[in-house]
Protein backbone atom coordinates (compact mmCIF):
# COMPACT_ATOMS: atom_id res chain seq x y z
CA UNK A 1 0.00 0.00 0.00
CA UNK A 2 2.79 2.56 1.38
CA UNK A 3 5.06 1.37 -1.45
CA UNK A 4 2.57 1.65 -4.30
CA UNK A 5 1.88 5.11 -3.27
CA UNK A 6 5.46 6.28 -3.07
CA UNK A 7 6.02 5.22 -6.76
CA UNK A 8 3.79 8.35 -7.93
CA UNK A 9 1.45 5.70 -9.83
CA UNK A 10 -1.36 7.36 -8.24
CA UNK A 11 0.17 10.22 -9.75
CA UNK A 12 0.20 9.43 -12.81
CA UNK A 13 -3.00 8.06 -13.69
CA UNK A 14 -4.32 10.93 -11.77
CA UNK A 15 -2.96 12.74 -14.61
CA UNK A 16 -4.77 11.20 -17.34
CA UNK A 17 -8.14 13.36 -17.82
CA UNK A 18 -10.27 10.78 -18.27
CA UNK A 19 -9.54 8.97 -14.72
CA UNK A 20 -9.52 12.61 -13.33
CA UNK A 21 -13.06 13.30 -14.66
CA UNK A 22 -14.82 10.18 -13.28
CA UNK A 23 -12.79 10.47 -9.89
CA UNK A 24 -13.27 14.55 -9.51
CA UNK A 25 -17.29 13.44 -10.67
CA UNK A 26 -17.65 11.31 -7.83
CA UNK A 27 -15.32 13.79 -5.15
CA UNK A 28 -17.35 16.97 -6.25
CA UNK A 29 -20.72 16.22 -4.23
CA UNK A 30 -18.61 15.19 -1.19
CA UNK A 31 -16.51 18.66 -1.25
CA UNK A 32 -19.55 20.38 -1.77
CA UNK A 33 -21.25 19.04 1.31
CA UNK A 34 -17.74 19.21 3.35
CA UNK A 35 -16.80 23.07 2.29
CA UNK A 36 -20.31 24.50 2.35
CA UNK A 37 -20.85 22.96 5.80
CA UNK A 38 -17.84 24.63 7.28
CA UNK A 39 -18.41 27.54 5.47
CA UNK A 40 -21.68 28.08 6.97
CA UNK A 41 -20.59 26.83 10.78
CA UNK A 42 -17.56 29.36 10.27
CA UNK A 43 -19.87 32.22 9.29
CA UNK A 44 -22.57 31.83 11.60
CA UNK A 45 -19.40 31.11 14.50
CA UNK A 46 -17.52 34.04 13.54
CA UNK A 47 -20.16 36.34 12.99
CA UNK A 48 -22.55 35.60 15.50
CA UNK A 49 -20.38 33.61 17.87
CA UNK A 50 -17.05 35.45 18.40
CA UNK A 51 -16.65 38.27 20.96
CA UNK A 52 -15.90 41.55 19.28
CA UNK A 53 -12.88 42.97 18.97
CA UNK A 54 -11.57 45.58 21.72
CA UNK A 55 -10.43 48.19 19.26
CA UNK A 56 -12.09 47.46 15.85
CA UNK A 57 -15.66 46.55 17.29
CA UNK A 58 -17.84 44.25 14.96
CA UNK A 59 -16.44 45.48 11.82
CA UNK A 60 -13.11 43.11 12.34
CA UNK A 61 -15.52 40.18 11.62
CA UNK A 62 -14.53 40.94 7.77
CA UNK A 63 -11.99 38.86 8.82
CA UNK A 64 -13.30 35.56 8.16
CA UNK A 65 -13.34 36.46 4.75
CA UNK A 66 -10.67 38.19 4.11
CA UNK A 67 -7.75 36.02 5.62
CA UNK A 68 -8.80 33.01 3.67
CA UNK A 69 -9.62 34.71 0.85
CA UNK A 70 -6.24 36.58 0.59
CA UNK A 71 -4.42 33.21 1.81
CA UNK A 72 -5.71 31.26 -1.15
CA UNK A 73 -4.49 34.47 -3.03
CA UNK A 74 -1.62 33.58 -2.37
CA UNK A 75 -1.41 29.66 -2.03
CA UNK A 76 -3.32 29.43 -5.67
CA UNK A 77 -0.22 31.68 -7.55
CA UNK A 78 1.78 28.80 -6.32
CA UNK A 79 -0.70 26.06 -7.31
CA UNK A 80 -0.74 27.76 -10.22
CA UNK A 81 2.85 28.24 -11.15
CA UNK A 82 3.59 24.84 -9.85
CA UNK A 83 1.23 23.06 -12.38
CA UNK A 84 2.51 25.20 -15.03
CA UNK A 85 6.26 23.68 -14.36
CA UNK A 86 5.29 20.82 -14.26
CA UNK A 87 2.71 21.01 -17.64
CA UNK A 88 6.16 22.16 -18.97
CA UNK A 89 8.73 19.16 -17.53
CA UNK A 90 6.13 16.29 -17.95
CA UNK A 91 3.86 17.89 -21.29
CA UNK A 92 1.12 16.75 -19.35
CA UNK A 93 -1.78 18.13 -20.82
CA UNK A 94 -4.26 17.96 -17.54
CA UNK A 95 -1.59 19.95 -15.57
CA UNK A 96 -1.98 22.98 -18.38
CA UNK A 97 -5.69 22.77 -18.08
CA UNK A 98 -4.91 23.41 -14.10
CA UNK A 99 -3.12 26.47 -14.55
CA UNK A 100 -6.00 27.91 -16.74
CA UNK A 101 -8.53 26.86 -13.81
CA UNK A 102 -6.25 28.14 -11.01
CA UNK A 103 -5.52 31.39 -12.76
CA UNK A 104 -9.34 32.53 -12.88
CA UNK A 105 -9.90 31.54 -9.08
CA UNK A 106 -7.06 32.98 -7.84
CA UNK A 107 -7.91 36.10 -9.82
CA UNK A 108 -11.20 36.06 -8.09
CA UNK A 109 -10.31 35.20 -4.96
CA UNK A 110 -7.42 38.35 -4.88
CA UNK A 111 -10.41 40.57 -5.74
CA UNK A 112 -12.22 39.31 -2.94
CA UNK A 113 -9.36 39.85 -0.12
CA UNK A 114 -8.59 43.29 -1.94
CA UNK A 115 -12.52 44.59 -2.04
CA UNK A 116 -13.24 43.06 1.45
CA UNK A 117 -9.78 45.05 2.51
CA UNK A 118 -11.22 48.16 1.36
CA UNK A 119 -14.73 47.75 2.97
CA UNK A 120 -12.60 46.52 6.01
CA UNK A 121 -10.47 49.93 5.72
CA UNK A 122 -13.77 52.18 5.59
CA UNK A 123 -14.43 51.37 9.40
CA UNK A 124 -10.77 51.29 10.70
CA UNK A 125 -8.26 53.28 8.47
CA UNK A 126 -10.94 56.18 7.78
CA UNK A 127 -10.86 55.30 3.71
CA UNK A 128 -11.49 52.45 1.70
CA UNK A 129 -8.36 52.72 -0.23
CA UNK A 130 -4.73 53.29 0.91
CA UNK A 131 -1.70 52.96 -1.36
CA UNK A 132 -0.03 50.75 1.79
CA UNK A 133 2.62 47.99 0.97
CA UNK A 134 0.66 45.39 1.33
CA UNK A 135 -2.29 46.47 -0.53
CA UNK A 136 -0.64 47.56 -3.42
CA UNK A 137 1.54 44.05 -3.65
CA UNK A 138 -2.06 42.64 -3.43
CA UNK A 139 -3.01 44.36 -6.53
CA UNK A 140 0.36 43.39 -8.25
CA UNK A 141 -0.64 40.11 -7.46
CA UNK A 142 -3.93 40.68 -9.39
CA UNK A 143 -1.80 42.40 -12.44
CA UNK A 144 0.09 39.03 -12.16
CA UNK A 145 -3.39 36.91 -12.32
CA UNK A 146 -4.71 38.79 -15.23
CA UNK A 147 -1.05 38.63 -16.95
CA UNK A 148 -1.33 35.34 -17.22
CA UNK A 149 -4.97 34.78 -17.85
CA UNK A 150 -4.72 37.27 -20.35
CA UNK A 151 -0.96 35.12 -22.03
CA UNK A 152 -3.37 31.90 -22.10
CA UNK A 153 -5.81 33.42 -23.97
CA UNK A 154 -4.09 35.34 -26.89
CA UNK A 155 -2.91 33.05 -29.49
CA UNK A 156 -4.51 31.13 -31.53
CA UNK A 157 -2.49 27.93 -31.11
CA UNK A 158 -4.05 26.53 -27.65
CA UNK A 159 -1.02 24.84 -27.11
CA UNK A 160 1.51 27.81 -27.44
CA UNK A 161 -1.01 30.12 -25.41
CA UNK A 162 -0.74 27.53 -22.31
CA UNK A 163 3.28 27.31 -22.67
CA UNK A 164 3.75 30.78 -22.42
CA UNK A 165 1.11 30.98 -19.84
CA UNK A 166 2.92 28.93 -17.49
CA UNK A 167 6.28 30.27 -18.51
CA UNK A 168 5.07 33.60 -17.34
CA UNK A 169 3.80 32.26 -14.43
CA UNK A 170 6.87 30.42 -12.87
CA UNK A 171 8.76 33.94 -13.90
CA UNK A 172 6.23 35.80 -11.54
CA UNK A 173 6.67 33.73 -8.78
CA UNK A 174 9.26 36.53 -7.57
CA UNK A 175 7.06 38.60 -6.89
CA UNK A 176 5.01 36.32 -4.17
CA UNK A 177 7.45 36.27 -1.82
CA UNK A 178 7.81 40.03 -1.26
CA UNK A 179 4.43 40.18 -1.33
CA UNK A 180 4.04 37.64 1.50
CA UNK A 181 6.59 39.66 3.36
CA UNK A 182 5.80 43.15 2.68
CA UNK A 183 3.86 43.71 6.00
CA UNK A 184 7.16 42.52 7.95
CA UNK A 185 9.09 45.06 5.81
CA UNK A 186 7.12 48.20 5.12
CA UNK A 187 5.91 48.92 8.78
CA UNK A 188 2.88 50.62 6.95
CA UNK A 189 -0.83 50.82 7.84
CA UNK A 190 -1.55 47.07 7.34
CA UNK A 191 -1.49 45.00 10.54
CA UNK A 192 1.24 42.11 10.59
CA UNK A 193 0.14 39.01 10.04
CA UNK A 194 -2.00 37.38 13.03
CA UNK A 195 -1.41 33.93 12.04
CA UNK A 196 1.75 32.05 12.72
CA UNK A 197 2.97 28.76 11.75
CA UNK A 198 6.04 28.79 13.96
CA UNK A 199 5.12 31.29 16.62
CA UNK A 200 2.15 31.72 19.05
CA UNK A 201 -0.57 33.81 16.99
CA UNK A 202 -1.75 37.00 17.81
CA UNK A 203 -5.16 36.44 17.89
CA UNK A 204 -7.69 35.59 21.13
CA UNK A 205 -8.37 31.49 20.89
CA UNK A 206 -12.12 32.65 20.27
CA UNK A 207 -11.70 34.42 17.44
CA UNK A 208 -9.32 31.76 16.16
CA UNK A 209 -11.60 28.80 15.80
CA UNK A 210 -13.68 30.32 13.29
CA UNK A 211 -11.04 31.32 11.95
CA UNK A 212 -9.41 28.16 11.57
CA UNK A 213 -12.96 26.59 10.13
CA UNK A 214 -13.53 29.39 7.34
CA UNK A 215 -9.65 28.42 6.23
CA UNK A 216 -10.23 25.37 5.97
CA UNK A 217 -13.28 25.42 4.44
CA UNK A 218 -12.09 28.09 1.75
CA UNK A 219 -9.19 25.47 0.64
CA UNK A 220 -11.96 23.32 0.34
CA UNK A 221 -14.05 25.34 -1.78
CA UNK A 222 -11.02 26.31 -3.44
CA UNK A 223 -10.68 22.26 -4.23
CA UNK A 224 -14.55 22.17 -5.45
CA UNK A 225 -14.12 25.50 -8.11
CA UNK A 226 -10.60 23.58 -9.39
CA UNK A 227 -12.28 20.53 -10.26
CA UNK A 228 -15.83 21.95 -11.56
CA UNK A 229 -13.72 24.44 -13.90
CA UNK A 230 -11.12 21.11 -14.54
CA UNK A 231 -14.30 18.95 -15.75
CA UNK A 232 -15.16 22.15 -18.48
CA UNK A 233 -11.98 22.12 -19.47
CA UNK A 234 -11.38 18.33 -20.25
CA UNK A 235 -14.84 18.19 -21.93
CA UNK A 236 -13.97 20.83 -24.35
CA UNK A 237 -10.59 19.85 -25.40
CA UNK A 238 -11.00 16.18 -24.99
CA UNK A 239 -14.78 16.12 -26.97
CA UNK A 240 -13.44 14.62 -30.25
CA UNK A 241 -11.90 11.37 -28.01
CA UNK A 242 -14.09 8.15 -27.57
CA UNK A 243 -14.83 8.54 -23.89
CA UNK A 244 -16.39 11.41 -24.51
CA UNK A 245 -18.23 10.11 -26.98
CA UNK A 246 -19.11 7.08 -25.04
CA UNK A 247 -20.32 9.60 -21.97
CA UNK A 248 -22.82 10.87 -24.35
CA UNK A 249 -23.91 8.08 -25.61
CA UNK A 250 -24.35 6.68 -21.89
CA UNK A 251 -26.33 9.94 -20.67
CA UNK A 252 -28.73 9.70 -24.01
CA UNK A 253 -29.45 6.12 -23.39
CA UNK A 254 -30.15 7.32 -19.22
CA UNK A 255 -32.37 10.09 -20.27
CA UNK A 256 -34.25 8.53 -22.52
CA UNK B 1 -21.02 30.13 23.63
CA UNK B 2 -23.01 32.22 23.04
CA UNK B 3 -24.66 35.21 21.20
CA UNK B 4 -23.27 38.00 20.91
CA UNK B 5 -26.27 40.04 19.60
CA UNK B 6 -29.57 39.83 21.60
CA UNK B 7 -32.06 41.17 18.52
CA UNK B 8 -32.15 40.62 14.88
CA UNK B 9 -32.15 44.72 14.83
CA UNK B 10 -28.40 44.11 16.27
CA UNK B 11 -27.52 41.44 14.33
CA UNK B 12 -27.97 43.84 10.93
CA UNK B 13 -26.64 46.54 12.61
CA UNK B 14 -23.77 45.64 14.27
CA UNK B 15 -22.66 49.00 16.36
CA UNK B 16 -22.80 50.57 12.97
CA UNK B 17 -20.27 48.26 11.13
CA UNK B 18 -22.61 46.39 9.85
CA UNK B 19 -23.28 47.80 6.36
CA UNK B 20 -19.40 46.96 5.78
CA UNK B 21 -19.86 43.41 7.46
CA UNK B 22 -22.81 42.63 5.19
CA UNK B 23 -21.26 43.98 2.49
CA UNK B 24 -18.34 42.14 2.52
CA UNK B 25 -20.11 38.75 3.09
CA UNK B 26 -22.79 39.14 0.05
CA UNK B 27 -20.42 40.41 -2.05
CA UNK B 28 -18.30 37.05 -1.27
CA UNK B 29 -21.08 34.62 -1.35
CA UNK B 30 -22.23 36.15 -4.47
CA UNK B 31 -18.29 35.81 -6.28
CA UNK B 32 -18.61 31.99 -4.61
CA UNK B 33 -21.96 31.76 -6.77
CA UNK B 34 -20.32 32.61 -9.31
CA UNK B 35 -17.53 30.72 -9.05
CA UNK B 36 -19.48 27.39 -9.04
CA UNK B 37 -22.61 28.13 -11.77
CA UNK B 38 -19.65 29.09 -14.11
CA UNK B 39 -18.05 25.99 -14.98
CA UNK B 40 -21.51 24.09 -14.59
CA UNK B 41 -23.29 26.39 -16.98
CA UNK B 42 -20.29 25.81 -19.46
CA UNK B 43 -19.78 22.10 -19.03
CA UNK B 44 -23.55 21.73 -19.94
CA UNK B 45 -22.97 23.75 -22.70
CA UNK B 46 -20.31 22.04 -24.15
CA UNK B 47 -22.27 18.65 -23.41
CA UNK B 48 -24.74 19.95 -25.42
CA UNK B 49 -22.65 20.85 -28.43
CA UNK B 50 -21.03 17.41 -28.36
CA UNK B 51 -24.54 15.50 -28.66
CA UNK B 52 -25.77 18.37 -31.22
CA UNK B 53 -22.44 17.04 -33.15
CA UNK B 54 -22.70 13.27 -32.56
CA UNK B 55 -26.45 14.13 -33.85
CA UNK B 56 -26.02 15.96 -37.00
CA UNK B 57 -22.57 13.36 -37.85
CA UNK B 58 -25.00 10.12 -37.53
CA UNK B 59 -27.83 12.13 -39.59
CA UNK B 60 -25.44 12.31 -42.56
CA UNK B 61 -23.79 9.10 -42.36
CA UNK B 62 -27.67 7.87 -42.38
CA UNK B 63 -28.19 10.29 -45.38
CA UNK B 64 -24.78 9.07 -47.13
CA UNK B 65 -26.36 5.18 -46.63
CA UNK B 66 -29.74 5.99 -48.45
CA UNK B 67 -28.12 7.62 -50.84
CA UNK B 68 -25.96 4.46 -51.65
CA UNK C 1 20.95 50.41 -38.71
CA UNK C 2 22.92 53.67 -37.79
CA UNK C 3 19.59 56.18 -37.63
CA UNK C 4 17.82 53.57 -35.60
CA UNK C 5 20.68 52.69 -33.13
CA UNK C 6 20.65 56.22 -32.82
CA UNK C 7 17.21 56.59 -32.39
CA UNK C 8 16.81 53.86 -29.50
CA UNK C 9 19.19 55.34 -27.58
CA UNK C 10 18.11 58.90 -27.49
CA UNK C 11 14.37 58.09 -27.68
CA UNK C 12 13.89 56.85 -24.16
CA UNK C 13 16.25 59.62 -22.68
CA UNK C 14 14.08 62.74 -24.44
CA UNK C 15 11.22 60.68 -23.05
CA UNK C 16 12.36 60.90 -19.35
CA UNK C 17 13.40 64.26 -19.52
CA UNK C 18 10.32 65.10 -21.20
CA UNK C 19 8.30 63.33 -18.96
CA UNK C 20 9.90 64.86 -15.79
CA UNK C 21 8.85 68.34 -17.41
CA UNK C 22 4.95 67.27 -16.57
CA UNK C 23 5.65 66.77 -12.84
CA UNK C 24 6.02 70.34 -11.94
CA UNK C 25 3.40 71.08 -14.03
CA UNK C 26 0.93 68.47 -12.33
CA UNK C 27 1.94 68.89 -8.90
CA UNK C 28 1.52 71.87 -6.28
CA UNK C 29 4.54 74.54 -7.43
CA UNK C 30 6.42 73.67 -4.09
CA UNK C 31 10.24 72.32 -4.58
CA UNK C 32 10.15 70.98 -1.06
CA UNK C 33 7.54 68.40 -1.74
CA UNK C 34 9.58 67.38 -4.99
CA UNK C 35 12.78 66.50 -3.36
CA UNK C 36 10.93 63.88 -1.56
CA UNK C 37 8.99 62.25 -4.46
CA UNK C 38 11.93 62.50 -6.43
CA UNK C 39 13.75 59.33 -6.22
CA UNK C 40 10.28 57.50 -7.35
CA UNK C 41 9.49 60.05 -10.41
CA UNK C 42 13.30 59.05 -11.59
CA UNK C 43 12.40 55.86 -10.94
CA UNK C 44 8.63 55.66 -12.92
CA UNK C 45 10.18 57.39 -15.99
CA UNK C 46 13.25 54.85 -16.71
CA UNK C 47 10.93 52.10 -15.75
CA UNK C 48 8.35 53.92 -18.80
CA UNK C 49 11.37 54.80 -20.57
CA UNK C 50 12.75 51.42 -21.10
CA UNK C 51 9.45 49.40 -21.34
CA UNK C 52 8.84 52.23 -24.64
CA UNK C 53 12.52 50.78 -25.69
CA UNK C 54 11.28 46.76 -25.00
CA UNK C 55 9.47 46.09 -28.13
CA UNK C 56 12.86 46.75 -29.90
CA UNK C 57 15.17 43.74 -28.67
CA UNK C 58 13.52 41.20 -30.96
CA UNK C 59 10.56 42.67 -32.68
CA UNK C 60 12.94 44.21 -35.89
CA UNK C 61 14.50 40.67 -35.84
CA UNK C 62 11.29 38.87 -35.81
CA UNK C 63 10.44 40.74 -38.63
CA UNK C 64 12.80 40.85 -40.84
CA UNK C 65 14.30 37.27 -40.88
CA UNK C 66 17.30 37.49 -38.60
CA UNK C 67 15.55 35.90 -35.51
CA UNK C 68 15.13 32.68 -37.88
CA UNK C 69 19.04 32.28 -38.77
CA UNK C 70 20.00 32.58 -35.38
CA UNK C 71 17.30 29.74 -34.77
CA UNK C 72 18.19 27.38 -37.24
CA UNK C 73 22.22 28.05 -36.83
CA UNK C 74 23.76 25.18 -34.99
CA UNK C 75 25.16 27.29 -32.41
CA UNK C 76 23.82 27.86 -28.90
CA UNK C 77 21.03 30.50 -29.02
CA UNK C 78 21.71 31.35 -25.51
CA UNK C 79 25.14 32.97 -26.57
CA UNK C 80 23.62 35.21 -28.84
CA UNK C 81 20.50 35.96 -27.02
CA UNK C 82 22.89 37.44 -23.98
CA UNK C 83 24.64 39.36 -26.66
CA UNK C 84 21.58 41.56 -27.73
CA UNK C 85 20.17 41.78 -23.74
CA UNK C 86 23.66 43.04 -22.83
CA UNK C 87 24.05 45.24 -26.11
CA UNK C 88 20.33 46.51 -25.15
CA UNK C 89 21.07 47.63 -21.66
CA UNK C 90 24.27 49.25 -22.99
CA UNK C 91 22.43 51.11 -25.71
CA UNK C 92 19.46 52.05 -23.45
CA UNK C 93 19.95 51.44 -19.47
CA UNK C 94 23.54 52.77 -19.55
CA UNK C 95 22.25 56.23 -21.31
CA UNK C 96 19.28 56.36 -19.35
CA UNK C 97 21.97 56.20 -15.92
CA UNK C 98 24.23 58.89 -17.40
CA UNK C 99 21.18 61.23 -18.10
CA UNK C 100 19.61 60.85 -15.06
CA UNK C 101 21.30 63.27 -12.68
CA UNK C 102 19.40 66.21 -15.47
CA UNK C 103 15.89 65.04 -14.24
CA UNK C 104 17.55 64.74 -10.26
CA UNK C 105 18.70 68.32 -11.20
CA UNK C 106 15.28 69.43 -12.43
CA UNK C 107 13.63 67.59 -9.39
CA UNK C 108 16.20 68.95 -6.81
CA UNK C 109 17.56 65.87 -5.33
CA UNK C 110 19.55 66.16 -3.07
CA UNK C 111 23.30 65.53 -3.18
CA UNK C 112 23.84 62.68 -1.47
CA UNK C 113 21.17 61.34 -3.80
CA UNK C 114 23.21 61.15 -7.40
CA UNK C 115 25.51 58.60 -6.67
CA UNK C 116 23.31 55.94 -5.37
CA UNK C 117 20.81 56.78 -8.11
CA UNK C 118 23.47 56.38 -11.14
CA UNK C 119 24.38 53.13 -9.48
CA UNK C 120 20.71 51.82 -8.79
CA UNK C 121 19.26 52.75 -12.32
CA UNK C 122 22.77 51.15 -13.92
CA UNK C 123 21.89 47.80 -12.07
CA UNK C 124 17.92 48.18 -12.07
CA UNK C 125 18.06 49.14 -15.77
CA UNK C 126 20.04 46.06 -16.63
CA UNK C 127 17.24 43.84 -14.53
CA UNK C 128 14.57 45.72 -16.27
CA UNK C 129 16.06 44.39 -19.96
CA UNK C 130 16.70 40.95 -18.84
CA UNK C 131 13.55 40.32 -17.46
CA UNK C 132 11.56 42.45 -19.57
CA UNK C 133 13.10 39.95 -22.83
CA UNK C 134 11.06 36.93 -21.22
CA UNK C 135 7.70 39.17 -21.84
CA UNK C 136 8.97 39.91 -24.80
CA UNK C 137 10.18 36.82 -26.36
CA UNK C 138 7.07 35.21 -25.42
CA UNK C 139 4.52 37.97 -27.27
CA UNK C 140 6.83 38.63 -30.05
CA UNK C 141 4.75 36.63 -32.31
CA UNK C 142 1.91 38.70 -31.98
CA UNK C 143 3.14 42.09 -33.50
CA UNK C 144 4.12 45.46 -32.21
CA UNK C 145 1.79 47.69 -30.27
CA UNK C 146 0.19 45.08 -28.40
CA UNK C 147 -1.23 45.76 -24.85
CA UNK C 148 0.02 42.29 -23.85
CA UNK C 149 3.40 43.08 -23.05
CA UNK C 150 3.04 45.88 -20.76
CA UNK C 151 0.20 44.27 -18.75
CA UNK C 152 2.62 41.25 -18.01
CA UNK C 153 5.81 42.79 -17.61
CA UNK C 154 4.83 45.66 -15.17
CA UNK C 155 3.98 42.94 -12.50
CA UNK C 156 7.41 41.76 -12.85
CA UNK C 157 9.36 45.07 -12.59
CA UNK C 158 7.80 45.42 -8.83
CA UNK C 159 10.79 44.58 -7.17
CA UNK C 160 12.73 46.68 -8.87
CA UNK C 161 11.00 49.46 -8.38
CA UNK C 162 11.00 49.27 -4.64
CA UNK C 163 14.50 48.75 -4.47
CA UNK C 164 15.58 51.22 -6.51
CA UNK C 165 13.89 54.14 -4.86
CA UNK C 166 14.78 52.63 -1.76
CA UNK C 167 18.28 53.07 -2.67
CA UNK C 168 18.01 56.46 -3.78
CA UNK C 169 15.44 57.08 -0.48
CA UNK C 170 18.43 55.99 1.89
CA UNK C 171 20.84 57.57 0.47
CA UNK C 172 18.99 60.98 0.99
CA UNK C 173 17.86 60.40 4.41
CA UNK C 174 21.49 58.85 5.66
CA UNK C 175 21.56 55.07 6.02
CA UNK C 176 23.24 52.39 4.92
CA UNK C 177 21.90 52.62 1.09
CA UNK C 178 24.00 49.83 -0.08
CA UNK C 179 21.78 47.16 1.64
CA UNK C 180 18.97 47.83 -0.87
CA UNK C 181 21.57 47.90 -3.97
CA UNK C 182 22.75 44.78 -2.72
CA UNK C 183 19.17 43.27 -2.80
CA UNK C 184 18.99 44.87 -6.49
CA UNK C 185 22.21 43.37 -7.35
CA UNK C 186 20.73 39.52 -6.15
CA UNK C 187 18.12 40.12 -8.11
CA UNK C 188 20.31 41.35 -11.28
CA UNK C 189 22.33 38.32 -11.07
CA UNK C 190 19.39 35.96 -10.39
CA UNK C 191 18.16 37.28 -13.81
CA UNK C 192 21.10 37.30 -15.73
CA UNK C 193 21.63 33.22 -15.32
CA UNK C 194 18.25 32.58 -15.76
CA UNK C 195 16.62 34.89 -18.81
CA UNK C 196 18.73 34.71 -21.58
CA UNK C 197 18.21 30.50 -20.82
CA UNK C 198 14.67 30.82 -20.27
CA UNK C 199 14.38 33.01 -23.55
CA UNK C 200 16.17 31.03 -25.62
CA UNK C 201 13.93 28.09 -24.27
CA UNK C 202 11.35 29.73 -25.39
CA UNK C 203 12.32 30.32 -28.98
CA UNK C 204 13.52 26.95 -29.57
CA UNK C 205 10.08 25.42 -28.26
CA UNK C 206 7.63 27.20 -29.99
CA UNK C 207 6.37 27.71 -33.78
CA UNK C 208 7.43 30.90 -34.68
CA UNK C 209 7.57 30.62 -38.20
Amino acid sequence: MIRSFLSFKWLYRLSSPKFFYSTSGKAIPWLLLISVTLLAVGLFWGLLIAPPDARQGDSFRIIYIHVPSSFLALAGYYFMAVAGAVGLVWRTKLSFWFMKSAASIGASMTFLALFTGAIWGRPSWGTYWVWDARVTSMLILLFLYLGVMAMIRAFDNKEYGQKNGAILALVGTVNVPIIYKSVDWWHTLHQPATLKLTSESTIHIDMLQPLLVMIVGFYLFYALTICLFLRAEILYHEQATSWVKDLCVRRQEKSG
Amino acid sequence: MRMQFSSLYELIDMDGHGVFVWTAVSVSLLIFLILVLLPILSHSRILRNIELGMKTESRSLRNAEVKK
Amino acid sequence: MARSTFEATIAPIVFMCMGVSLIPLALPPDSASHSSIAPGIVWIMVLLASLMSLERIFTFDYEDGSLEQLLISPQLLTQPIFGKLVAHWVMTGVPMALASPIMAFVLSLPADGYIPMILSIVIGSAYLSLAGSVCASLTVSLGRGGFLLPITVIPLYMPIIIFGTATIDFAISGMDWLFPLAVMGTFLCLATAICPIVVAAIFRSTPLF
